[in-house]
């Protein structure tokens, strides 16, 4: 009888973070190209060093587990793969920012790439205005993958490996399974974006030619604008944001594609495949409209109180367009940074980041909360005051619309109620640090909403200048709050395992 | 063909639940401020 040695899990780890690295250091060949076509020779330069750096780490990673590929992740190490690859992911895609020279630091850098992965959509880059083709491409394709997910993309072309992929793929705060198998499932998301791809850039296009840019500009600018919708991002080529084009019909097509974006995967797999009933019924899509009408009834009376806006198309065009930007995290502006402190009133705020902590649906491109917990933690709220009013023998089920009937379980409803008190600490935690930092309890908690549920919308507190333990605390924030905590404290707990055997 | 005709209805209709969720800000808007 032969007793096989047990394998150090860490080769298998350090194949499957490779695999992904690898894919994002392919992607950085595609703003080369950009970069090429627009005759930015220095830019290409850089996007080509710094894609073969990041490949060749990959590579490098894949060949040390190269002997261990066959071997099945656990979840925890399927976790770890995931939120691993976001770490390491960040420190290599920020490589050609800093390049660049477009950026103070290489923390910014790395502030840029997470809030670009997360689609949370704050920036500290320098001169926006003026920069390359390639680098905004780069910045959208990042905010692009990242609202798909960098394992669902990694997944999609180069694995086969079922068991390890899916969790992998739960690691990454998806738990909605399309198709039986992994691969399939994160094969039709890309489908679904690509599809949507090709549909949002010829309407952003056309838009952005009827609001007056130049043919070439008004393809890029709609291409990237919608990417960012797509992805519930937040980024624009402009400083100005949204406001920079000065168009109601813009304003309109980019908040189609961002409401669109912040629905469930599962959810746009289900409508494209002919249930198109589903709409109306998703407890998404109702819990998500009755808490939009809510919050605009708020916002709406708080602008109104305050004299903000002169007529009703001034508040739907500023004050909905924000509370709507917020409610499914995507970020985009239509009113200066400042103008949310010294004009909106504390009603219309508090209206904000209420919309912005809840966020859009489970498996999307979305932050926040999501939809289904709300609906969830709202159901069970209503199935408890019903049972105190049945007599107590009574057995009673409560189901929720998801694609089908589903019955509500008590694990359901725990994992509901723990991710959203992760995500109200991490709110709160983020907005003490906020006040720590010099600024005043209204945008410490504004900003710190944005940043924990991936929106994007700014008080003015994020810029080059604010300190960098504020900084690096914002990056944690988001990357938290993008998967969703358990995997990133998975990673923590398996490092501290590590570190406390060696020091043993 | 079949499944073109699905996805084309399916791009359609979440377009037009987009315009309807737009609408409540508008309507909302409309009526606050006309009160």
């Amino acid at each position: 009888m032969t007793i096989e040695k047990p394998i150090n899990r860490l080769y298998p780890i350090s194949y499957f973070t490779g695999l992904i690295v690898m894919s994002l250091g392919a992607l950085q060949f595609l703003p080369a190209v950009v970069s090429i076509i627009y005759s930015e020779w220095r830019i290409a330069a850089i996007f080509i060093l710094t894609a073969s750096v990041t490949s060749l780490v990959g590579v490098g990673m894949m060949f040390l587990g190269f002997r261990y590929r066959g071997a099945k992740l656990t979840f925890g190490e399927g976790t770890v793969v995931a939120s691993g690859a976001w770490l390491l992911g960040t420190l290599l895609c920020a490589l050609p920012y800093y390049l660049s020279g477009n950026y103070l630091s290489y923390l910014d850098c790395c502030f840029d790439v997470m809030s670009g992965l997360t689609t949370t959509g704050l920036c500290l880059i320098q001169d926006m205005d003026h920069l390359s083709n390639g680098i905004n491409m780069w910045r959208h394709i990042l905010t692009f993958v990242g609202g798909q997910g960098m394992v669902v993309l990694a997944l999609t072309f180069l694995t086969k490996d079922q068991s390890s992929a899916y969790k992998m793929y739960v690691g990454e705060a998806k738990d909605e399974k399309l198709f039986p198998n992994a691969v399939s499932t994160s094969k039709r998301i890309w489908l679904i974006s690509l599809v949507y791809l090709a549909v949002g850039t010829v309407v952003m296009t056309i838009a952005a030619l009827l609001a007056g840019l130049a043919p070439d500009r008004a393809f890029l600018h709609g291409m990237w604008i919608y990417m960012s919708a797509w992805s519930t991002g937040g980024f624009a080529p402009m400083s100005q944001n949204i406001l920079y084009y000065h168009s109601a019909l813009f304003e309109l097509c980019t908040m189609v594609f961002f409401i669109i974006g912040s629905f469930n995967f599962a959810l746009h797999n289900a409508i494209l495949e002919g249930k198109r009933g589903e709409l109306r019924r998703n407890i998404e899509t109702v819990t998500f409209t009755v808490t939009l009408t809510l919050l605009t009834l708020i916002t709406t009376l708080g602008l109104m109180k305050n004299h903000v806006y002169p007529n009703a198309m001034a508040i739907f065009r500023k004050g909905f367009y924000q509370l709507i930007s917020g409610h499914t995290t995507t970020g985009f502006m239509t009113v200066y940074a400042r103008q949310f402190y010294h004009e909106w009133g504390d009603i219309a705020l508090f209206a904000m980041v209420i919309a912005m902590l809840l966020g859009g649906s489970a498996c999307s491109t979305a932050g926040g909360f999501k939809a289904m917990r709300t609906g969830i933690i709202f159901t069970t709220f209503k199935m408890e005051v019903k049972r105190m009013l049945l007599p107590e023998s009574r057995v009673s089920e409560q189901k929720i619309h998801h694609i089908r009937d589903v019955t509500l379980t008590d694990s359901m409803i725990k994992s509901s109620f723990l991710i959203v008190m992760a995500y109200i600490f991490t709110f709160a935690f983020g907005t003490l640090v906020g006040m720590f930092a010099g600024f005043p309890f209204g945008m410490a908690a504004l900003e710190s909403a944005s940043v924990t549920g991936n929106v994007g919308l700014s008080i003015g507190v994020t810029s080059a200048s604010m300190p960098a333990c504020l900084k690096f605390t914002y990056l944690v924030i988001m990357w938290l709050g993008r998967l969703e905590f358990m995997s990133v404290l998975t990673l923590g707990a398996y490092i501290a395992r590590k570190v406390g055997r060696k020091c043993d | 063909m079949k499944r073109f005709d699905s996805t084309v209805k399916g791009v359609f209709s979440e377009i037009l639940f987009a315009v309807g969720t737009i609408a409540i800000g508008l309507i909302a808007a409309t009526l606050i401020c006309g009160a």
